[in-house]
C-alpha cells in the first residue's frame, strides 16, 4: 500500500475543487434551511439551473461566456420563483416534496432526447469554459506541488478563484444575517406565526430566502461545470441534494462557517476511504471481492451508503451538528 | 386513447397499491416517508430472487438445492412471499428506526431527513449487492399480447391489474369495515382523539408500517415485470407523491384517487409531450394541486397549516 499516495489525496482533498463547489451548494441550503428553516430537497436543481444557464448560453445561443455566467444566476432565480409561489404558503415539507421532484425533472428533461439541440442530451455540453481559463496565470497542463498539496494548473486556478468566491459570498451571508433582514428569517424559522404577527410578510421573506440560496446553489452549479469543463445532465442526480444536506448538518446548520467545515470534513473522509480501498494489497482485496462483493464500482457506490447512514445517524443524534449549538437548529422544533 | 386509458389504468392500480401505504404512514405519524421508494424496490428484488434463487438459495452455498429451496419458486408464490418481506421490512424499520426516534423525541422534519438519510442507505446496498445492470424475472417475462375491443394487454397484466382491483377493494373494505382498519383512519384523522378513546395509537403505528410496506412490495413486483431494477422505486417516486398530493396527503382513497388519475393523466400527455418525458406531467399535477387545492381531492383544510 501506497501510504504517501493516499495522504496525499488526502491532503488535497481537504481544500480541493469538490470542497468549494459543495460548500458554496451548502452555503445556499444554510440560508435556506439553517437560517429560515426551508425544507430544500431540490439543491441540486438550482446547481443544474446556474450549470445549464451557462452552458446553454454558450453553447447554444453562441452568447459570450461572461454573460452566460450572469444568465446562470437569472435561471437558477427564476427556479426559485417558480418553486416558491405554489409552496410557500403551505407547510414545510409540500416545499420538500416539489423541490425533490422538480431537481429530479430538470435532470430527466435536459437528458432527454427533445432537449438534445438545447442541452446536448445525455452527451451534454462541452467546450464553454475556454474564457475562464484562458485568463489563467499558471499552465494548465502542469502540476504544481505547494507544501501536502498538488494539483493540476487549471486546478489551481479554479481553487484560487473557488475560494475567493465562497469566502466572499460567505462573508455576505454573514452580513447579511446579522443585518435587521437575517434577524427576520430567523424569527420566521423559530415561530412563523409570532413573526407575521408582528407585521412582517413571512411570504415574501421566505421568498427572498429561496432566490437566494437558489443563486447561491446557481453558482455552485457553475462553477461545478467549469471545473469539469462539461455539463452532464447525470451529474445532477438527487443524491447530490442529500450529500450537501450531510455535508450542512456535519457542519451544524444555521451556522457560518459550517458549509466549509462541513464539505472539508467528508471530502477528506470520502477520498481517504475510496483510496485506501483501492490501494488494498491484491490478497487482502481479492478476499473482500469474494466475500462482501468490494468491487471497484461498489467502492464508489460506498460513498453514497456512507451518506445515507451519515444523514441517518446524523438527523437522529445529533441534529445541530458535531460543531452546532442546538439554538441555531431548525431540525429541534415543530 | 383508449389504449393510452387503459395503460393509465395499469399505471394508477400500481401506483394506488404504493401510494396508500405513504398516505397511512404520513396520516398517522405525519412523517412524509421519503424511504417509501426503497419499500417498492425491495418488492421487485425479493420477487426476483425467489423467483431466481427459490427460498434459501440467496445464500450461494445452498443454491444447489433442489427447486422450492435452491433452483427458484414460481413467480405468483415469490410475489406471496415478497410481499410478506414487504410487511417484514415495514414493520422491522418502523421498530427499530421510527418508533425510537418518536419515543425520544426526534422532532418531525428531522425524522423526514432520517428518511431521506434511510432511503439513499438502502438504495444504494441494493445497487451494492444486486448491481446496476437490468434484469427479468424468469417467469412470464415476455408474453405476447391479447387484443380485444382494440386494445392491447398481456394476460400477465390483466391479471395483475385483477389482484390489484381486488386488493385495493380489500383494502376499501377493511378500512371503512374492520376494526384495525377503522382505527388506522381513526387515528390518521385525529391522533390524540383516537388515543383519549382507548386506540393503541403505536399498535396501529405499527400496523400500518406492515400493511404499507406489504402494499408497495406488491406494487413493486408488478412494476418490475418489464425490467428489474436497483432504482425502480426512485423513478416511479415522483409519481406516487403526485397522487397522495392529489389525493390528499393522509387519506387512504385520496391516495386511491390521486394514483389513478395520475396514472391516466401521466398517459394522456403523451399524445402531446414526448414519451420520454411523460413522467414530467406528475410534477405538474403536483404544483397545480398545490397551487389550485392544496389539501388535495379528498383531503381537509386544517392539514395543510
Amino acid at each position: 500500500m501506497d501510504w504517501g499516495f493516499i495522504l496525499e489525496r488526502s491532503f488535497s482533498a481537504m481544500i480541493g475543487p469538490e470542497v468549494v463547489v459543495y460548500a458554496l451548494a451548502a452555503v445556499g441550503l444554510n440560508v435556506h434551511f439553517g437560517y429560515t428553516g426551508l425544507m430544500n430537497f431540490g439543491q441540486v436543481g438550482f446547481m443544474a439551473a446556474g450549470a445549464y444557464g451557462v452552458g446553454v448560453s454558450v453553447y447554444w445561443l453562441g452568447w459570450n461566456f461572461w454573460v452566460g455566467i450572469l444568465f446562470s444566476f437569472v435561471y437558477a432565480a427564476i427556479l426559485a420563483l417558480l418553486l416558491g409561489i405554489p409552496t410557500l404558503r403551505l407547510r414545510a415539507d409540500y416545499l420538500s416534496l416539489v423541490t425533490i421532484a422538480a431537481s429530479e425533472t430538470i435532470r430527466l428533461l435536459a437528458r432527454s432526447r427533445v432537449m438534445q439541440p438545447y442541452t446536448g442530451g445525455v452527451e451534454g455540453v462541452n467546450q464553454f469554459a475556454g474564457p475562464f481559463y484562458d485568463l489563467s496565470p499558471f499552465e494548465l497542463g502542469k502540476f504544481y506541488s505547494i507544501g501536502p498539496f498538488k494539483y493540476l494548473g487549471r486546478d489551481v486556478w479554479m481553487l484560487i478563484v473557488g475560494w475567493t468566491l465562497l469566502i466572499l459570498i460567505t462573508l455576505m451571508v454573514r452580513q447579511l444575517m446579522r443585518s435587521p433582514w437575517g434577524r427576520t428569517l430567523r424569527a420566521i424559522r423559530e415561530d412563523e406565526d409570532a413573526t407575521r404577527a408582528l407585521g412582517k410578510n413571512a411570504y415574501y421573506y421566505k421568498m427572498q430566502a429561496l432566490m437566494l440560496g437558489g443563486i447561491i446553489g446557481g453558482v455552485a452549479g457553475t462553477l461545478q461545470v467549469i471545473q469539469k469543463a462539461s455539463v452532464q445532465a447525470d451529474t445532477f442526480n438527487p443524491v447530490i441534494t442529500f450529500t450537501i444536506w450531510t455535508i450542512l448538518i456535519i457542519g451544524g446548520p444555521g451556522r457560518v462557517w459550517s458549509p466549509i467545515v462541513g464539505s472539508s470534513i467528508y471530502w477528506t473522509l470520502i477520498v481517504f476511504i475510496e483510496n485506501t480501498l483501492r490501494q488494498l494489497p491484491p490478497g487482502v482485496r481479492t478476499t473482500l471481492e469474494d466475500t462482501v462483493q468490494l468491487s471497484d464500482f461498489n467502492i464508489a457506490m460506498l460513498r453514497f451508503i456512507l451518506v445515507g447512514l451519515g444523514l441517518l445517524l446524523l438527523a437522529r443524534y445529533r441534529p445541530q451538528g458535531i460543531f452546532g449549538s442546538r439554538e441555531e437548529m431548525a431540525l429541534d422544533r415543530r | 386513447m383508449s389504449q393510452l386509458t387503459l395503460e393509465g389504468l395499469k399505471l394508477g392500480l400500481y401506483l394506488a397499491m404504493a401510494a396508500i401505504g405513504l398516505s397511512l404512514i404520513f396520516g398517522t405519524t405525519g412523517l412524509v416517508n421519503f424511504a417509501h421508494a426503497e419499500l417498492i424496490t425491495w418488492g421487485t428484488l425479493m420477487a426476483y430472487f425467489f423467483n431466481i434463487y427459490g427460498l434459501v438459495g440467496t445464500f450461494g452455498f445452498l443454491s444447489v438445492l433442489p427447486a422450492p429451496f435452491g433452483g427458484g419458486v414460481n413467480f405468483i408464490f415469490a410475489t406471496l412471499l415478497a410481499t410478506i418481506a414487504g410487511g417484514v421490512l415495514g414493520y422491522v424499520l418502523n421498530r427499530v428506526v421510527f418508533r425510537t426516534a418518536r419515543n425520544s423525541g426526534v422532532s418531525l422534519l428531522a425524522q423526514m431527513v432520517m428518511t431521506i438519510g434511510l432511503s439513499i442507505l438502502l438504495r444504494y446496498v441494493f445497487v451494492y449487492f444486486f448491481g446496476s445492470r437490468y434484469r427479468v424475472y424468469k417467469d412470464y417475462a415476455s408474453q405476447r399480447a391479447n387484443t380485444f375491443w382494440g386494445m392491447e394487454l398481456t394476460t400477465r397484466d390483466a391479471i395483475a391489474m385483477v389482484i390489484s382491483v381486488v386488493i385495493l377493494v380489500g383494502v376499501g373494505v377493511g378500512l371503512t369495515r374492520t376494526r384495525t382498519g377503522r382505527a388506522m383512519r381513526a387515528v390518521s384523522d385525529n391522533r390524540d382523539l383516537a388515543e383519549s378513546s382507548g386506540i393503541n395509537v403505536e399498535k396501529v403505528i405499527s400496523q400500518v408500517w406492515i400493511f404499507g410496506g406489504a402494499l408497495a412490495a406488491l406494487s413493486g413486483t408488478f412494476f418490475g415485470f418489464d425490467t428489474v431494477k436497483w432504482d425502480i422505486g426512485t423513478r416511479i417516486l415522483l409519481l406516487v407523491f403526485a397522487a397522495v398530493t392529489l389525493g390528499g396527503l393522509g387519506t387512504a382513497f385520496g391516495a386511491l384517487v390521486g394514483a389513478l388519475i395520475v396514472g391516466v393523466v401521466i398517459n394522456w400527455s403523451t399524445l402531446i409531450i414526448d414519451t420520454e418525458l411523460k413522467n414530467m406531467t406528475a410534477l405538474l399535477v403536483l404544483i397545480l394541486a398545490l397551487l389550485l387545492r392544496p389539501q388535495g381531492i379528498l383531503g381537509k383544510k386544517q392539514r395543510i397549516g
